[in-house]
């Protein structure tokens, strides 16, 4: 059952199928909300000492000389990131969520990408930990 | 796309639209929206491809695939690929 209230003030009180409710709320939550509420959210809560130990999914990465790596471009590099004991320490493995410094990757102009250190310019070399925007945001 | 065993321990709680979930493997508590929810269902009875999990994903929110925008849908599954609640294997919207 369903009171629909009209801009006069009137009730009306009509009975729907459960079929129609079904088709009428789906269609009523797309106008309200629009198709950017549906977008998928997966958040990870923290709590004090379960921060400590808890990690996060990153890519380390053997950055050449050259300081030119392939990323995609929403990736965040963490220089100073510590990885998780047990885990990998080249490839996909697991960093610690603690805070630390994050830095946007810079475009080279061609698909690659660099790793500035904010204090000089110059690129990152070396083993450097890559993580996704989602992923860097656990590290606060 | 296939579901991890992490995923089938998973504790659920309904908290209004949103999904309090916690994940013993991980010792960790997640937070979850419908969208993401479905994403995890819809592989619950055996692997299926990214562009059908999208599609039957939209299908359940009343939506057409296109709604749910492929750059959002590709991070809640590699989100969700970190956590180790599922492996995409080398499956991705842009691929198909």
């Amino acid at each position: 059952m369903k009171i629909i209230k009209t801009m006069d003030n009137k009730s009306e009180t009509t009975v729907a199928s459960p079929a129609q409710t079904t088709l009428t709320d789906q269609r009523r939550r797309r106008l309200v909300r629009g198709a950017a509420a549906f977008a998928p959210i997966v958040l990870t809560l923290r709590s004090g000492a379960l921060a400590a130990a808890s990690c996060t999914g990153a890519t380390i990465v053997d950055i050449p000389t050259t300081g030119n790596f392939s990323a995609a471009d929403s990736d965040v590099c963490a220089p100073e990131a510590v990885v998780c004991p047990g885990y990998p320490t080249s490839g996909p493995t697991k960093v610690l969520t603690q805070p630390t410094l994050k830095i946007q990757l810079t475009p080279t102009g061609t698909s690659e990408f660099t790793c500035n250190n904010p204090a000089s310019g110059t690129p990152y070399t070396g083993k450097v930990a890559i993580l996704s925007s989602v992923a860097a945001s656990s590290l606060v | 796309m296939v579901l991890l065993p992490a995923a089938k321990a998973l504790i659920w709680q309904k908290w209004d639209d949103l999904y309090l979930v916690y994940q013993p493997s991980s010792a960790e508590t997640h937070v979850f929206n419908e969208t993401s929810a479905l994403i995890l269902a819809s592989i619950e009875r055996g692997p299926r491809p990214l562009a059908s999990v999208r599609e039957w994903t939209a299908d359940r929110l009343g939506l057409s695939a296109d709604d749910l925008v492929p750059e959002e849908f590709d991070l809640a599954v590699t989100r969700l690929e970190e956590l180790g609640l599922l492996d995409r294997g080398d499956d991705t919207i842009a691929a198909e």
